[in-house]
């Protein structure tokens, strides 16, 4: 059997490719049978017509022959799906307002997503580019970021299972000159001897550390970049040597340029943490177990299961003591798979919010579609039943507008393959600018075809899903009501009404969404973060990195200080860690207590000089500002936030109470001299629960900034800020930001999320309007009977185009309805993402409410007027 | 397909039966065209078939979608190019099979139509 019918199918085949031969082959043959005949039948005797006659009469009729032979050799199916797609691609071209809307609204919906779905996927699912990733796991518990100590208990105790590797990418180092090239900073990963090993990555040149191997202290690996930059792209660096942090290292290897690592942070230069102390000196890790800075990557051992390893790591990491006592033993130890941005729960509703909207989007794309089908088929009634009357088949009427949602939805497939790929070119370029700005190294983003087929299967699913309601509706028609025109019975409307009320929600969701982002925007812009901003201008500066020891760095920065200060643009200066709203490191404090003991409490804080408070305009409520006796001495004092008082001292005055930080070194107890005003230094969007000023201390060399206030922001006056550094040190860089950039960083979040959430809702809006529109066109010709008559009758204009907005804004209404409630409850669980706002914000959701009002109305207008000038006498000569 | 089904029954020759008299033809005659085998076919039933010549083309596919018989250009007779068929070997089994069914079911038909006389 199976044989014959592959015999049967390859002869097919091949006529299909060769149809035009086969055509004329068979024209040839039927010619040469016919003139047979006729020379046959002139022998006879006959006339030159009459053999011609005789001759097509006992041949038979001859398209009717060529049309049987040609289907013996050839599909007749497939021949009947193209005339059928033909068919439907001259009626698409026949109606093209419809056809570019549906394609269009289909290409937006399913060109976003794949755009969005296949970035997620780069960044969050592909596996790392290097051999055996599938064997490679991050190991996390309960954070990604581990303390040392733990990292030493799964090292030595789980290598059964797995080779655990840690590394630290978020080191800065200060590289000194080479022959090529001035010195700078450079991104380091500092990492286990056995990193490597476990990503099973070579160098290009040199090698890279083994674990127990015998290379020398102070060695390092360089990136390709690194190597080119500092020894020039041709050298071979290996065995040279570079400056990090004056301390001369020796260059081990340099890795191929595609290596990346198990990090989106590319490092330029790669250390053992052995040899840490050589950058920070004094400094060891093992000293500083118990503190969180390790991300670990390991390899599974050969026929081991992920889940024996866990269990294996789970058992070892109970063991290992926390520090933080309240978290001891909830968190287990997880693996995952090794890629490039692992997601985490912090980062999923953060996802959801891009992702959500986008989804919606797709979601209108159908409805209206479906709509759009609707109201198609039901204005193509007289025509179907019309050919249902010529005695065309169900089936084969079924079939064609199959086919026609088809090919929409293949052209909207299409269409969307275009925008995803050009949303995927300006997201790589927006996204490697940015992250190269940052020093990351972001994947090449590209169309994922996975995600691709998946939502051309969706668009296809929706189109024939769509496509056949209306495709049977059409043709089950009574025949004789259809070809007057009428008819389409009550079960479609009622579908198209739900699909219409469901477009009318979701969009009136993404602009609840759109008008809460603005708001919050507005609130970002409108917050006064509790000090002033204004010509305030910070200069960054990383002592540490360059190598100062506490006397030179104290040195350096009076100097600096003296040199700034005499500067006549400069009208006052401060000096601190960092600016506000710019780190948020954190201290753990010991609160001394009454009789209920000492209390455990934690909170952000800033060291700062005395002239901070006076700069910012930030008012001391009680107490007193630091003295610079107590800066230079480092007395243990401290100024607390007016809220911080309050959490930690009620109703008690907070001068004179006492705290301890805890840290690594034993720390003396600290006296608060002053109550602060409350600002926003943490979040733009909150007043700080909790904020302590400690005094600064200039001896120590972290990187620190040197805050001015000028008379004026001018390049001049920048330039100038510069040059007084570069004259003390040429060699330490220096950045300098306002404090208006700062600020404008933190409404960047809000300023996008409301610009990409008003794009996606006018989006929304533009297709919900187009199916109004046509919902309404169809509603309106269903009636346009009844309006004659009352035209007819002596109804004005006004009273039908009364009667048809009622119609309208009944679907209009439930739908806004549903969309104001499904907003107002996804909000409540949105609003951190919103500066201050309640959930409720009345401005939005009016705004909405207008917006959408206003644009069913407009939507609704035309074919209202049109059933306002249904002329009577018009109507009943159609009839 | 259909049209060319209807075509058959419209001749009233039964399904299948065509196919054998080709191949018959085809053994007995060697090489022919299309048109020798209609012209061959009518030889044959003596006029009796009325079978509109047109039919045998589809009938000629399906023989060599089997492998039954095959296809080639040349030149006829009168020096003009013609598609000629001939039989395979395989079609010649497919023969014998045919007519011993055949002469099965003529014999059974004779004995019966001879018994209800």
């Amino acid at each position: 059997m199976m044989p014959d019918l592959l015999r049967a199918l390859l002869f097919r085949l091949g006529r299909l490719v060769r149809r035009n031969r086969i055509d004329r082959e068979i024209d040839d043959e039927l010619e040469f049978h016919l003139e047979a005949l006729i020379e046959e039948n002139r022998a006879r005797g006959m006339t030159e017509d009459e053999s011609r006659r005789e001759a097509a009469r006992s041949l038979g009729g001859a398209t009717r022959t060529k049309e049987e032979y040609r289907d013996g050799m050839t599909f007749p199916l497939i021949e009947s799906i193209g005339k059928d797609a033909w068919y439907g691609l001259r009626g698409l071209r026949r109606a093209p307002a419809f056809t570019v809307t549906a394609i269009a609204v289909l290409g937006l919906g399913i060109g976003l997503n794949v755009g969005l779905v296949s970035i997620v996927r780069a960044l969050c699912y592909r596996p790392l580019p290097l051999p055996g990733a599938e064997r490679i796991a991050g190991i996390t518990r309960g954070h990604r970021v581990l303390p040392y100590n733990l990292f030493e208990a799964l090292r030595d105790q789980g290598k059964e299972h797995i080779d655990v590797a840690a590394y630290d990418p978020y080191a800065t180092v200060q590289v000194g000159s080479t022959a090529e090239a001035t010195g700078g900073k450079a991104r380091a990963a500092l990492v286990s001897e056995n990193f490597f090993r476990v990503l099973n990555a070579r160098a290009s040149m040199g090698s890279v550390f083994q674990p127990g191997g015998a290379a020398p202290a102070a060695a390092a690996v360089l990136s390709q970049r690194m190597a080119a930059r500092y020894f020039g792209a041709a050298a071979n660096p290996v065995g040279g040597t570079l400056r990090l942090n004056q301390q001369l290292f020796t260059v081990m290897g340099v890795m191929p340029a595609e290596f990346r690592g198990p990090d989106v942070m590319l490092p330029d230069v790669w250390i053992r943490l052995s040899d840490e102390g050589l950058l920070r000196p004094g400094y060891d890790i093992r000293k500083d177990a118990e503190n969180r800075r390790l991300i670990l990557v390991g390899r599974l051992a050969p026929a081991v299961t992920r889940r024996q390893v866990q269990e294996e790591l789970s058992a070892i990491a109970a063991r290992v003591p926390e520090r933080r006592a309240e978290e001891e033993g909830v968190f287990p130890i997880e693996l995952r798979p090794a890629v490039l941005f692992p997601l985490n729960s912090e980062m999923l509703p953060f996802l959801f919010l891009l992702m959500a909207p986008t989804g919606m989007v797709l979601l209108i794309a159908c409805a209206n579609l479906a709509n759009l089908l609707l109201a198609r088929a039901s204005r193509r009634g007289k025509e179907m039943a019309t050919r249902l009357a010529l005695g065309a088949g169900r089936g084969r009427l079924v079939r064609q507008l199959m086919t026609e949602s088809v090919l929409l939805a293949l052209l909207g497939g299409l269409a969307g393959t275009l925008v995803a790929a050009q949303l995927l070119r300006s997201a790589s370029q927006f996204l490697g600018a940015q992250a190269s700005g940052m020093g990351l190294v972001l994947p090449e983003l590209q169309l994922d075809a996975g995600v691709w087929a998946f939502m051309l299967g969706i668009s296809l699913v929706a189109a024939v899903a769509c496509g056949i309601t209306p495709a049977l509706n059409a043709t089950r028609l009574d025949l004789a009501a259809a070809v007057r025109q009428e008819g389409g019975g009550t079960r479609g409307s009622r579908t198209r009404n739900a699909l219409m009320v469901a477009q009318v929600a979701v969009c009136s969701v993404l602009l609840c969404a759109a008008g809460l982002m603005i708001r919050s925007f507005q609130q970002s812009l409108a917050t006064d973060p509790g000090f002033t901003t204004d010509r305030v201008l910070a200069v960054h500066y990383d002592l540490a990195s360059a190598g100062y020891t506490p006397e030179r760095a104290a040195a350096f920065q009076q100097r600096v200080g003296m040199r700034v200060r005499s500067s006549r643009a400069v009208r006052s200066l401060a000096l601190a860690s960092s600016p506000p709203l710019s780190d948020r490191p954190m201290i753990s404090m010991l609160v001394s207590g009454d009789a209920r003991g000492d209390r455990r409490a934690s909170s952000p804080y800033n060291r700062v000089s005395p002239e901070f408070f006076r700069l910012f305009g930030i008012a001391i409520r009680e107490g007193r500002v630091f003295t610079e006796q107590e800066i230079a001495a480092g007395a243990p004092v401290a100024i607390v936030s007016q809220a911080t008082a309050r959490r930690l001292w009620p109703g008690e005055p907070a001068v004179g109470k006492r705290f301890r930080i805890q840290d690594d070194t034993p720390q003396p107890w600290r006296e608060v001299v002053g109550v602060a005003e409350d600002t926003r230094s943490v979040w733009l969007s909150r007043v700080d629960e909790n904020y302590v000023y400690l005094p600064f201390e200039p001896s120590k060399p972290e990187s620190n900034a040197l805050l001015v206030q000028l008379d004026g922001d001018t390049p001049a006056a920048r330039t100038e800020l510069t040059d007084s550094f570069r004259a003390i040190d040429p060699e330490l860089p220096v950045s300098i930001e306002s404090m208006s950039e700062v600020l404008n960083r933190w409404r960047l979040l809000p300023l996008a999320g409301s610009a990409l959430a008003m794009c996606l809702g006018v989006m929304a809006l533009c297709l919900a309007g187009v199916g109004m529109y046509g919902v309404m066109t169809y509603l309106v010709s269903q009636r346009r009977r009844e309006f004659g008559i009352r035209v007819a009758l002596g109804a004005s204009k006004p009273v039908i185009l009364r009667m048809v907005f009622r119609q309208g804004f009944r679907i209009v209404a439930v739908g806004l309805g549903l969309g104001m409630l499904g907003a107002a409850t996804l909000a409540r669980f949105l609003m951190g993402s919103f500066y201050g706002l309640s959930p409720y914000d009345p401005p939005a959701f009016l705004f909405v409410l207008c917006f959408v009002g206003a644009a069913a109305m407009a939507s609704m207008y035309g074919p209202a007027k049109r059933a306002a000038e249904v002329d009577p006498a018009a109507y009943l000569r159609e009839e | 397909m259909l049209g060319f089904l209807q075509s058959l029954y419209m001749t009233d020759i039964p399904l299948g039966t065509l196919d054998v008299m080709v191949l018959q033809c085809l053994h007995s005659m060697g090489r022919l065209h299309g048109y020798g085998i209609a012209r061959r076919l009518e030889q044959v039933s003596e006029e009796a078939l009325k079978l509109k010549q047109g039919t045998i083309y589809p009938a000629l596919v399906r023989l060599q979608e089997k492998g039954w018989i095959a296809a080639e250009w040349g030149l006829s007779e009168n020096n003009r190019k013609a598609k000629f068929y001939s039989i395979t070997r395989t079609g010649r089994k497919q023969l014998a099979v045919e007519t011993a069914q055949w002469n099965v079911l003529a014999g059974t038909m004779a004995r019966l139509l001879k018994g209800s006389e």
